[in-house]
């Protein structure tokens, strides 16, 4: 049921600005949207290699350098598609289950 | 109290548990693994973890000195998740993972794949897609092949069926993953279960389509934009480009094709010489110890002079041989399998060792056996007889019965094994040359000339001696043997028996009817052919044998010195041609013509 969710999550969440993995891995898990943290790693990869992120490394006060990751042109452009297509598909969502106990 | 081990994860350092290290580094190789079909992202994907479990990691060290202990890691994989849970949402990625399935499953063509029959994409037994995994083609090409082989060639459906009975059905998931040439290790195996259960769950969906098929369909849209989004911006593939791919694959399928035939070539080839060479080499070898030597006898007779032990000449040429076609069953092997490790390369050395020490000892063993028949030495010995002047010298052969059937005196150069009177093994030859000569005195003797082959002359001539040669006389009749004997080691060192007889002027010699065929060319008065001096009498003059009873016509045989020759007449043509003249006359049924050539130039009548 996840499927392509949580990439369109992972797009929104950059879309309020840029941010490193384990301020996405928070808010997702906030939204529980996530259960283990592994399952991110190989998305953003993904995602990257699509040409829909991109990430620069970033020196931190507290630790290593951070990986930083951004939405590239294509990937505003893209995230705006998943919007409409989310929100047709919420829209349909709603209509099915709303029916459903009317037609019991 | 356990060591602890300095790691670097992300850039942060930390000491950590030798046992907290182990969990770490197999749960990162697990991951590792589980990635193993996207190799591209993968190296990246395992950094970007490492960091996040150095974050992780972090938080919980809160003294520098502080070690990270087992638990620490359990905590961090169990925020981390199981290394199974990396793979979700592979189906997202289809388009992308298929390229990368198939591009490492062309790398991995070479690891160990089997055959098996493929049961759940069958014709008739799924041999064919079967086989089409394991060449890495699709099964059409190969049931294409089927048909030719049924239709064309008619050795189809035996071979079908022989390999339906002898390839067994993938049955297993470690069987399937073994077909499609798959390592089988447990993520493997994990990810078909998956992809199984998923088929059948997609197959239930399928079912449950019309309850929810607006839903799906919502959520496919998500995922097939997303999927044409990476098309659009990754791969732009003309038609033209897939076109030339689709001919390139079909290329290339044929020719790997053809490679795996002549492989399969090439091991029929290598294991049936193998088989011969070594069924014959054995049996060379030890058919002496079973008593059976003349089998091979004149062979190797022919080779061995020298008394090598025949075991040692069936070593030599298993290895000379063998080696070589061991090579080519390898290089077919290699060939089908394209493994290169089939022999490791000091096997490999040591092959080509041990064939050099062969090839070296047989080169040894050549050169002296050449050098047996290096050297030529001959025996003469000089008999005189008694001469008998006034009346005629006899010469007539004689042949042993015993020894042999040669009842018509025919001069016969091959040998024959023969038993002598002690029963010893000898060699029975016809091939005596009888020679007459002018003697420089009055007396009458005969000289008997042995000639054979040896290392030195000194061992030559002892072969030659060795020759057994008897005559008698009695009275005036001359009796000469029509054989020698020879022993069995020197039958091939080019044995020569010459008998010289010389006889004093003015002796008569009848030369008996059966000395016919070992008469030798020698000067006679009238230019005789030898076989026709039998059976005639003869004196000795000064310019040679002079016939004492030939008929004129046998002066036909007269070789004729002429340096002009004129009359070629061919039915009705005649040539004339001299030194300075061409002429040629034809007369047919009356008709003439004549061409003439001369100082004067052409002229046609």
């Amino acid at each position: 049921m996840r499927k392509g969710v949580l990439e369109f999550c992972i797009l929104s969440i950059l879309q309020g600005g840029d941010a490193y993995t384990s301020e996405i891995l928070s808010s997702l898990k906030d939204a529980k949207l996530l259960v283990v943290e592994g399952t991110i790693y190989p998305l953003l990869t993904r995602l990257k290699n699509a040409g829909l992120l991109s990430y620069r490394w970033e020196e931190s006060t507290s630790g290593p350098p951070r990986k930083y990751y951004a939405l590239t042109e294509t990937g505003i452009l893209f995230l705006k598609e998943l919007n409409s297509t989310w929100n047709e598909l919420t829209a349909a969502v709603k209509i099915v289950t709303s029916k459903k106990p009317t037609k019991k | 109290m356990n060591k602890t081990i300095n790691i670097n994860l992300g850039g942060i350092f930390f000491h950590i548990d030798e046992v907290a290290y182990q969990k770490l580094k197999r749960y990162v190789d697990a991951i590792r693994r589980s990635l193993s079909d996207d190799p591209k992202g993968r190296d990246e994907i395992i950094s970007d973890i490492e960091l996040r479990i150095g974050e992780l990691l972090s938080e919980r060290v809160k003294d520098v000195r502080q070690v990270v202990s087992e638990s620490d890691i359990d905590e961090v994989i169990t925020v981390m998740g199981q290394p199974e849970d990396y793979l979700v949402d592979e189906e997202l990625f289809n388009e992308d993972a298929k390229t990368h399935y198939s591009g490492s499953r062309s790398q991995r063509r070479s690891s160990n794949k089997k055959l098996f029959r493929d049961g759940e994409d069958k014709f008739l037994g799924g041999v064919s897609s079967g086989i089409a995994y394991y060449f890495d083609v699709d099964v059409i090409w190969i049931r294409i092949a089927w048909l030719v082989a049924t239709f064309g060639l008619g050795f189809g459906p035996i071979l079908y069926i022989i390999l339906w009975i002898l390839l067994p059905e993938a049955k297993t998931t470690a069987d399937k993953l073994q077909m499609e040439g798959e390592p089988v290790n447990i993520s493997n195996i994990e990810r078909r279960v998956r992809a199984e259960f998923e088929d059948a769950s997609t197959r239930i969906k399928d079912a449950a389509n019309e309850v929810g098929g607006k839903v799906k369909e919502g959520f496919d849209n998500v995922s097939d934009s997303i999927k044409k989004k990476r098309i659009s911006s990754n791969s732009s593939r003309s038609g033209i480009h897939e076109f030339v791919d689709v001919i390139g694959k079909i290329v290339v399928t044929f020719f790997m094709i053809i490679g795996k035939f002549i492989g399969v070539i090439l091991i029929i080839t290598a294991i049936t010489s193998l088989v011969a060479i070594i069924i014959s080499s054995f049996t060379a070898g030890t058919l002496g110890f079973m008593g059976i030597d003349s089998l091979f006898d004149g062979a190797v007779q022919v080779m061995n002079p020298t008394g090598i032990p025949i075991w040692i000449i069936s070593i030599l040429l298993l290895i000379l041989l063998g080696i070589p076609f061991l090579m080519l069953f390898f290089l077919g092997l290699f060939i089908i399998s394209s493994k290169s490790k089939i022999l490791s390369r000091t096997a490999k050395f040591v092959l080509l060792g041990i064939w050099l020490i062969a090839l070296l000892t047989a080169i040894f063993y050549g050169v002296r056996q050449s050098a047996e028949f290096a050297r030529d030495g001959s025996s003469i010995v000089r008999n005189d007889l008694i001469a008998i002047p006034n009346d005629t010298l006899n010469l007539k052969m004689v042949d042993n019965e015993d020894l042999s059937d040669n009842n018509n005196f025919e001069h016969r150069i091959f040998f024959r094994e023969v038993l002598d009177e002690n029963d010893a093994i000898k060699y029975y030859s016809n091939d005596v040359n009888i020679y007459i000569r002018k003697s420089d005195s009055t007396e009458a003797y005969m000289r008997i000339v042995k000639k054979a082959n040896g290392r030195t002359r000194l061992l030559a001539r002892k072969n030659a001696e060795e020759i057994a040669y008897n005559y008698d006389q009695a009275g005036k009749n001359l009796l000469l043997n029509s054989y020698f004997l020879s022993e069995k080691k020197n039958r091939f060192r080019n044995l020569d028996l010459r008998i010289v007889l010389y006889v004093p002027e003015n002796q008569v010699l009848f030369l008996d009817e059966n000395t016919k065929s070992y008469l030798r060319r020698m000067k006679t008065t009238n230019d005789m052919y030898n076989r026709d001096m039998a059976d005639h009498y003869f004196k000795m003059t000064d310019d040679g044998l002079k016939c004492l009873d030939c008929k004129e016509s046998e002066d036909g045989w007269k070789y004729e010195d002429n340096s002009d020759i004129d009359g070629d007449e061919v039915d009705g043509v005649n040539v004339n041609f001299s030194k300075d003249s061409l002429k040629i006359e034809i007369n047919d049924d009356g008709e003439k013509a004549e061409i003439k050539l001369d100082e004067n130039g052409l002229i046609i009548k």
